[in-house]
């Protein structure tokens, strides 16, 4: 069975047990969307510009301090196949075929970067029942805080693209997210700073940036004539340090994360498609508004325990059943 | 190659030791080893040691041109090894026609040229070193009053074989570089229909050249060729596939600057622009100056920017970053449906077990965990 | 009165030919043209800056690290940037050595087999010279041309590949020496003073340069059989051939200067005086380009086949309206180099003269890059930084091995608005200016003793290659 199904399937479940709970509850409406904070900081990344040389990898774990992930019995370099409790951000490629052409659906191979995209509405942040997880007002970066976190990982099962990541191997493990280098001990990006990833990006594939400033630039993108030449920012768009030129691909009139689910803060630009890349099926709504009023109505009768257990144990019976049956994902 | 020695069957090779001032030793490994870059047998080998050593008199005449050039191509010629480059090529061709080398002067070497052409008609190999420029007639480039066009169609005419030397004889080279001012062009271009074979470079390395003209003299006919026309042996490989600073790629550690750590600890080059990952050439094996050691463009530092490849080399600026179009993604990176396996347990079942187990049990237990730690701990405990 | 064409030029870099009226004997007039255009210039013109290290290096497969030199200095001068000490030394050592080369080259390979010829037979060297210099069959090309691979192992060490380099860069080289590197490079510089020693001299380099005079040159020469060292082989000839009343010019001679002022900049007129590039001009009367006479900063390269009364594709260049002379041998007049400036005295610039500047300077390259490789600071950068402004105009000069070379460089909105190239044979071979007054080849030759049905008078070979020309930077 697919994540994202489970996903569905879960929020569904406990949206239809709390309506079946709370049918003649009024206070049980969802609220809209939370809005875009403009000043928001944030990343774009471009798959096109990417070259696979996990520079970006590195540099994230030189920052964050986190180990690599080593596989093999040859110790080579991290060997992450996803993001973890050591790591937070990944690079993984989209093959078909021959896999002779990059950005080509057909016998091509594209990148595809795998780290927190930052939602504008997090689903995380409105499941976390103790607040470890919170928006900064300032930066618009969603912050976790050990101190506070009671080790549910409730956020992992609310966020639709797998991101929070919990420490399965230790005792009172915590859940690790990309911070966006800002975390306390770090905080780049109150020092002025860029985040690891898109300072060591050589390519400018990834770009820090102002959410309004990175979305400019990625319609300025999507919108360009392929083949023309454009010269491509590296670093923080603000103020870059280099850039460079290129022909301009053949972009899909797509920027991940200007909308899906309330939008992101990290956003994605491409030339193959999104569900090729493994994004899932969003809408423009987020999950966050769709349940929140229905969570905060629960938490209002004091009836969220019991709730919650009865519908996740009936989705853990029901995907525990699937697993049997078809392996995991 | 192996220090084992070809048999040969007891050919006498007394002859050529004198000739080229080499032991009959040197001389077999030496043919040994380019028969294995050739990527050739050593039957092949000793083949061309044969040729080499028994038929001087079958030297293929060679009529040698020059373009629109730097001389690049015949001054990275003028080196010596043992057997010495330019020995063995002056033993194993003649060389009836070449300007820069030439003891003569004037038009009386234009007309031995054209008394060899006559002669030799359908026979002799010709060599162009230097871009064609066709441009108003081509009157940017004349030889003794005739236009380089004119006297390329003219030489191609008898021509058993045509080698285009350098990136300039083979797709214009460096003069072709927009706007093009004089309309350069390559060999193969001015001469349509005509089987061209192409060693670019800026310089060329000339074992490349050398390799063409040995396996032409022994098998009497033109190595396998790529698309571009390209001996296989040679440009089949990409620059960046076989780079010493490769692993440095792979692992993201890049030099942004000539001298500064990473690039003195021989980080990958590729932010300062080099286009290995879009060139195919055999420097990285072959190196350059006969020193050994790292003596390449890569090797000492400085990117390589594609002197080489058409639409490449002087086309891209020389800061611009590469395409790495051609760069197969080796296995080692994550699928998109890739999930980490560092818990032994199927993510799936992790997850579900996160979900329930620490919903019900992980709760409680974080919970107390915190709360009798709390006065001691300071940022959270570490596990 | 008879026309001849002698041309074209083997053993030179590049085409060329001379065009010369004879009467009585005599040449009466020479016409000095170049055929050969690429458009370097044009192509430059909107590139980034830092194409120009691509670009200026493949003007010329034997020039190729002073244009590399030129371009990386004007690179620098326009970013107000210091180069690096060990980025200096690496640089001078490189420049040093491609300029060993070239004069080795043009000693063993271009000037010396003219005299191998069959016109030469009868002459009691004659036989010994056919044995020594014949083309590409000679005995000395066996034992040059491994010397030869010592000087380019030398540049492949520092610079990676000979020719076309991108290791010079504004702020040094981008190659860092290591202990083993210093070594290797020690090692092959003492083999490259074995060769002069040995061969070329047959002396020891010391012994070389301390010869102070005319006179003193000839008595060394006398010292020995002939035999010893090549060195002393061509004084002999040159002494029966009389070569220092041979391809006489009697113009001033220029150096832009290099190796951070060892070698200065100056004008010879005479006597040592100040050089002012501003007072560079570009006179295209008759050079088949468009335009008119500019200082090379405002320069233009449009060229114009059809052009009336022009004869060549090479610019006029003179300074402050004169014609000068460039090369090895204006370099050691203007650096004090007593035996030059003796020779200069004596009989001023001729053969004689140019082909003795080219080995003294040989000679003294040699003990000045043992003196560099001694200087090397291996931790210390070998580069430094620079950020290049959006609009600014600057000049890079130095001295390749057949003389000045400049590089005018104007870069506007980040990229180059203009460049413009003026090299060493441009300055030698010069066309007639809007005074009808020839270039320094053109009046060398006026006055050259030519036999009436000499198809190819061999002084005017020996003439034309005394400048050591590299035609494909004359024009490119």
């Amino acid at each position: 069975m697919k994540r994202r199904e489970f996903l569905k399937g879960a929020l569904g479940t406990s949206a239809a047990t709390v309506c079946g709970v709370m049918a003649s509850s009024k206070t049980a409406e969802a609220r809209p969307n939370l809005e875009v904070n403009d000043n928001a900081v944030g990343m774009l990344y471009d798959s096109t510009l990417c070259v696979g040389c996990k520079a970006c990898v590195a540099k994230c774990k030189e920052v964050n301090d986190m180990s690599p992930v080593i596989e093999s019995k040859l110790e080579a370099w991290d060997e992450a196949r996803d993001l973890s409790g050591d790591t937070l951000n990944v690079i993984k490629v989209y093959k078909n075929g021959t896999a002779k052409t990059k950005d080509a659906e057909t016998d091509g191979f594209a990148f595809e970067k795998r780290s927190c995209m930052h939602c504008v509405d997090p689903g995380c942040v409105s499941a976390c029942p103790v607040t470890a997880l919170e928006i900064q007002q300032k930066t618009g970066i969603i912050t976790y805080n050990p101190d506070a976190c009671i080790g549910c990982r409730t956020c992992m099962t609310a966020c639709p693209y797998n991101v929070p990541q919990f420490e399965y191997d230790k005792t009172f493990g915590q859940i690790h997210k990309c911070q966006m280098c800002n975390q306390k001990g770090v905080e780049r990006i109150d020092k002025g700073q860029m985040t690891g990833c898109a300072e060591a990006c050589p390519t400018g594939a990834t770009l820090f940036g102002t959410r309004k400033q990175l979305l400019e630039e990625a319609k300025r993108r999507t919108a360009l004539k392929p083949g023309d030449i454009y010269n491509y920012p590296m670093g923080d768009l603000s103020k870059p340090d280099s850039y460079h030129e290129k022909p301009v691909p053949n972009y899909k009139d797509h920027i991940w994360g200007e909308k899906e689910a309330g939008g992101t803060n990290v956003m994605h630009i491409s030339s193959i498609s999104f569900d090729k890349l493994g994004m899932p099926p969003l809408e423009e709504r987020s999950y966050a508004s769709m349940s929140e009023g229905v969570q905060h109505t629960l938490y209002s009768y004091l009836a969220l325990p019991a709730v919650a257990l009865a519908g996740l144990s009936f989705v853990v019976k029901r995907n525990i059943d699937s697993d049997g049956e078809g392996g995991d994902s | 190659m192996a220090e084992q020695e070809l048999d040969t069957g007891g050919f006498d090779f007394s002859e050529v030791e004198k000739r080229l001032g080499v032991t009959r030793r040197t001389f077999l490994k030496y043919c040994a080893g380019v028969a294995a870059s050739l990527g050739l047998s050593t039957s092949s080998a000793v083949a061309m040691a044969k040729a080499i050593a028994a038929k001087p008199q079958m030297r293929p005449p060679v009529i040698w041109l020059h373009g629109q050039e730097c001389t690049g191509p015949t001054e990275s010629l003028l080196r010596s090894e043992q057997p010495s480059l330019e020995h063995l090529l002056l033993d194993m061709i003649s060389l009836d026609y070449h300007q820069t080398l030439d003891t003569g002067a004037g038009h009386k070497v234009e007309e031995l040229k054209k008394k060899s052409m006559k002669e030799n008609h359908g026979k002799y190999l010709l060599v162009v070193e230097g871009a064609i420029p066709v441009k108003d007639d081509g009157v940017y480039c004349k030889i003794a009053g005739e236009t380089m066009l004119h006297i390329t169609k003219e030489a191609a005419e008898g021509a058993a074989a045509i080698v285009a030397f350098g990136s300039c004889a083979s797709w214009g080279g460096v003069q072709s570089a927009s706007p093009n001012p004089t309309g350069a062009k390559g060999t193969q271009a001015v001469l349509p229909g005509k089987p061209v074979v192409n060693i670019p470079g800026c310089p060329p390395n000339p074992a490349n050249f050398l390799g063409t003209v040995l396996y032409f003299v022994t098998f009497g006919k033109l190595p396998p060729l790529d698309q571009q026309n390209r001996p296989k042996w040679a440009y089949g490989r990409l620059i960046h596939e076989n780079c010493y600073r490769r692993p440095h790629f792979d692992a993201g550690r890049f030099a942004t600057e000539f001298g500064d750590e990473g690039h003195k600890l021989g980080y990958c080059l590729y932010k300062l622009g080099c286009k290995g990952p879009e060139t195919y050439n055999n420097c990285p094996s072959l190196e350059f100056n006969n020193v050994g050691g790292g003596v390449w463009p890569i090797g000492v530092g400085h990117p390589c920017f594609g002197c080489s490849e058409e639409g490449i080399g002087f086309n891209k600026p020389m800061f611009a970053l590469a395409n790495v179009e051609t760069h197969t993604p080796p296995n080692s990176f994550p699928t998109i449906e890739d999930r980490q396996q560092d818990t032994g347990i199927s993510p799936t079942a992790a997850a579900l077990g996160g979900a329930a187990a620490g919903a019900a049990i992980g709760a409680s237990l974080m919970a107390a965990k915190k709360v009798g730690n709390t006065p001691e701990s300071d940022s959270g405990s570490d596990g | 009165m008879t026309r001849l064409i002698v041309g074209p030029f083997n053993r030179v870099e590049g085409d060329l030919e001379v065009k010369l009226d004879i009467k009585d004997d005599q040449v009466e007039a020479a016409w000095v043209s170049s055929s050969l255009y690429r458009g370097f210039e044009q192509i430059l013109e909107g590139k980034t800056p830092g194409d120009a290290l691509v670009f200026a290096p493949r003007i010329c497969g034997i020039c190729s690290i002073s244009q590399s030199v030129a371009a990386s200095s004007a690179l620098r001068n326009a970013m107000g940037l210091e180069q690096a000490p060990n980025g200096l030394l690496a640089t001078n050592l490189l420049s040093a050595t491609e300029n060993l080369a070239d004069h080795l080259t043009h000693f063993y390979l271009f000037f010396m087999p003219d005299f191998a010829r069959d016109t030469y037979g009868d002459q009691p060297w004659g036989e010994a010279a056919q044995k020594r210099f014949k083309a590409m069959q000679g005995e000395a090309s066996s034992y040059f041309l491994p010397a030869r691979k010592n000087l380019l192992q030398l540049i492949g060490i520092l610079a990676g590949k000979w020719p076309h380099t991108l290791a010079i860069q504004p702020g040094g080289t981008t190659k860092t020496l290591d202990q083993g590197d210093r070594v290797r490079v020690i090692s092959v510089l003492s083999e490259i003073r074995r060769f002069l020693e040995e061969k070329v001299f047959g002396d020891k380099l010391e012994a070389i340069l301390e010869l102070s005079s005319f006179g003193e040159l000839f008595s060394w020469a006398d010292n020995q059989p002939m035999e010893q060292g090549d060195f002393r082989f061509f004084l002999k000839i040159a002494q029966s051939l009389a070569l220092e009343e041979v391809g006489k010019t009697s113009c001033d001679a220029m150096s832009y200067g290099t190796y951070d002022g060892l070698f200065p900049q100056g004008v010879w007129r005479g006597e040592v005086g100040k050089l002012d590039p501003q007072l560079i001009a570009e006179d295209l009367t008759h050079s088949m380009m468009i335009g008119d006479t500019r200082h090379p900063s405002q320069g233009e390269t449009f060229p114009d086949l059809d052009k009336a009364d022009a004869y060549t594709l090479c610019k006029a260049p003179r300074l402050d309206g004169k014609v000068v002379e460039v090369g090895a041998y204006a370099r050691q007049l203007i650096a004090g180099q007593p035996l030059i400036i003796n020779l200069a005295h004596k009989s001023g610039s001729n053969v004689l003269s140019r082909v003795v500047g080219r080995l003294i300077e040989a000679a003294r390259l040699v003990t000045i890059m043992e003196e560099w490789v001694d200087g090397f600071k291996i931790k210390e950068p070998f580069c430094s930084h620079g950020k290049m402004p959006d609009e600014v105009e600057a000049v890079g000069m130095t001295e390749a091995a057949r003389g000045s070379l400049g590089h005018w460089l104007h870069v506007r909105e980040g990229r180059i608005e203009n460049y413009q190239i003026v090299s060493p044979t441009t300055w030698n071979f010069s066309p007639r200016d809007s005074s009808g007054i020839s270039g320094p080849l053109e009046s060398a030759l006026v006055g050259v003793p030519v036999i009436a049905d000499e198809k190819n008078p061999v002084v005017v070979q020996h003439i034309v290659r005394s400048f050591d020309p590299c035609m494909v930077c004359t024009v490119h």
